[in-house]
């Protein structure tokens, strides 16, 4: 197991280090350099100041040599600064990391306390009038625009009822636990809501394939209540490849996350992102592409795990 | 006897499909919906206007005898825009699900069918896309300045060159899923015994994976084409959304949303309508998918018994 663990860690590591060579090949070929953005801030700049700042960004060296140096430099803990905020780029993303690992994982609970109860009674009631309904929702939930359900949600609650705010993470001045949780309600509603049909989806489907099961029959015979049958014998298998679904569905939760984020104007690590792009601070936008893959990477790993403590079936020794 | 089979075949697939009303109301609004796209030049020469012209005295318009559906903040006129916009989503969709699917069916048909080191490449490179948070980086290939890449300035000026460059990106991400649905069947009809006859016949690699293994692994390309329309949709008017896909003054249904966030409280229905359509066709386009999946495995059980 351990052996399993360091092995899929080291191959997420050179996933990382290629990824990390491809964002800085990709970001190399957005519009602009930093020159150009330096000199439209500042037109008085000399030629002379140009030249020493070119050589102080070695613009003009080959883009290996400069990967090469931004790795060294990284690998000793400089990540460099962020032109944007004009801070160094950790200082800017660790509280923004925290956002987003926020939002993420109080959406993410409440799919998982809305999705498994539904997607049960689905599969147990199956063509059921609710099973219909429950299906037909499913499919809302996973074709609606994310960013369009955002919008539906402010016209809804924050134009037409006033009830609850459009945007930001606290009242400035405020920011109690009640304002803050305040300020939740709609980007947590708007990231489950596709997160719980997909997870729905997933539990119904393979609740149905678990209680086909000879031991399941096994267990209603021998007269156990059908609540511990499902909740004890069913759900314990039906979650396994749900759990692997979840994590390997990782990277689009924080798709969801970004476009949360944006519209609700909560500052997480998809939020800076974009405008780290569209802001052209390419240095933000490396090591932010590069924490979440970190996380996307680091969510598999756990998967993988989770999925081997949850069926003692599966172990990842080599077989001799 | 085999055109017998082929027959019941056929007729389970499709009466499965037919009895199933989302699959048959999913078809018949796509179906509507793309005639009456393609039928929008025909209105647009009788109103004699088109989605682009701009008319500052009439913005934000109810609907009115000449503007069916009201005007835009620019005063264009709503009911074109979102026929054009629909034009161009509905392209991205349906072209980018075919490149993709066709390099998926590629890449799974040589990964299941060569198995070993090919097989495991393929895979991996596949899984890490899977993997991957793919909107972020999606963001930042459409950020991409071409002109360094030696694309001339000429081409990325053309209008439609943002349609092109879309479908592009979101092919090159898409594939994997299909690659792998392909590459699973790939490996069940790789052991049946036709194939190794046309194996003793002398058949090349090639021969046999298109001309043999192909037309048995048809269904699920075709559920997974289906399916990944929706999503591409859906990651084009994401796209479009945030600014970074379809350039105004081409319109498509996402950046026709670009500003209506900010004008949410002046004219609610600039939000309304391009969303409404997004949401039905992607959600058109997963029933019929799911319907297929679901005849398609009638079908096979019809084979077996």
């Amino acid at each position: 197991m351990i052996r399993f663990i360091i092995n899929r860690t080291c191959q997420s590591l050179v996933i990382l280090l290629v990824m990390s060579f491809f964002i800085f090949l990709l970001l190399g070929l957005m519009p602009g350099d930093p020159i150009d953005l330096l000199v439209g801030s500042n037109p008085t700049i000399s030629s002379d100041d140009l030249q020493r700042l070119k050589e102080l960004y070695d613009i003009e060296k080959p883009v290996l040599e400069r990967y090469l140096a931004w790795i060294t430099n990284a690998v000793h803990g400089d990540l460099g600064y962020s032109r944007l905020f004009a801070q160094p780029v950790m200082d800017i993303l660790s509280p923004r990391l925290f956002n987003s690992i926020t939002l993420m994982s109080v959406s993410l609970a409440l799919a998982l306390f809305v999705a498994i109860p539904t997607g049960i009674y689905a599969a147990t009631h199956p063509n059921s009038l609710l099973e219909k309904a429950i299906n037909f929702l499913c499919f809302a939930g996973i074709s609606i625009p994310p960013f369009w359900l955002a919008l539906l949600f402010i016209l809804l609650f924050s134009v037409f009822a006033g009830i609850l705010p459009a945007s930001g993470m606290e009242t400035i001045g405020d920011g109690s636990l009640i304002d803050r949780v305040h300020h939740m309600i709609l980007p947590v509603a708007t990231l489950s809501m596709a997160t719980i049909a997909g997870y729905t989806r997933h539990v119904s489907a393979s609740m149905t394939e678990v209680l086909q099961n000879d031991y399941i029959r096994t267990a209603r015979a021998k007269g156990l209540l059908e609540k511990s049958v499902l909740w004890r014998h069913a759900l314990k298998n039906a979650l396994i490849p749900v759990v692997t679904i979840i994590a390997l569905d990782f990277g689009s939760l924080f798709s969801g996350a970004l476009i949360t984020e944006t519209m609700f104007s909560w500052l997480g690590m998809g939020k800076t992102i974009y405008d780290a792009i569209i802001g052209s601070d390419y240095n933000l936008a490396l090591i932010g592409l590069l924490l979440a893959t970190l996380l996307t990477l680091t969510a598999n790993i756990m998967a993988d795990i989770a999925y081997a403590k949850l069926d003692p079936r599966i172990s990842y020794q080599k077989k001799n | 006897m085999s055109t017998r089979i082929l027959k019941t075949q056929k007729s389970a697939f499709f009466s499965k499909f037919f009895n199933t009303p989302t699959a048959v109301i999913s078809l018949s609004f796509l179906s509507l919906m793309i005639l009456i796209i393609l039928l929008a030049p025909i209105y647009e020469h009788l109103r004699a206007a088109d989605s682009t012209r701009v008319d500052l005295f009439n913005r934000f318009l109810g609907p009115t005898g000449t503007y069916i559906l009201g005007t835009d903040e620019l005063g264009r006129d709503l009911m074109l825009r979102l026929l054009n916009g629909g034009e161009v989503s509905l392209s991205i969709g349906l072209i980018a699900s075919i490149i993709a699917g066709s390099i998926g069916t590629v890449l799974g048909l040589t990964s299941g069918y060569f198995g070993g080191k090919i097989d495991s490449i393929i895979m991996r490179f596949a899984d890490t896309i899977i993997s991957l948070p793919l909107l972020p980086l999606l963001i930042v290939l459409t950020a991409i300045d071409l002109s360094k890449l030696g694309i001339p300035q000429a081409y990325i000026d053309m209008p439609f060159f943002s349609t092109f460059k879309i479908i592009i990106i979101i092919s090159l991400v898409g594939w994997p899923t299909i690659a792998r649905l392909v590459r699973a069947s790939t490996l069940i009809v790789r052991e049946d015994d036709f194939i190794q006859v046309a194996l003793a016949q002398g058949y090349g690699p090639i021969r046999i994976m298109f001309k043999h293994v192909l037309p048995n692994v048809t269904s699920p390309i075709i559920v997974a084409t289906t399916l990944s329309i929706g999503n591409i949709i859906l990651f084009e008017s994401v796209l479009s959304f945030l600014g970074l896909g379809i350039q105004p003054p081409v319109a498509s249904w996402g950046n026709m949303l670009t500003g209506a966030q900010e004008l949410i409280y002046e004219d609610p229905k600039l939000a309304i309508w391009p969303g409404t359509l997004i949401f039905l066709t992607v959600i058109a386009f997963n029933f019929l998918g799911d319907s297929l999946q679901r005849a398609f495995r009638t079908r096979s059980i019809q084979i077996i018994n």
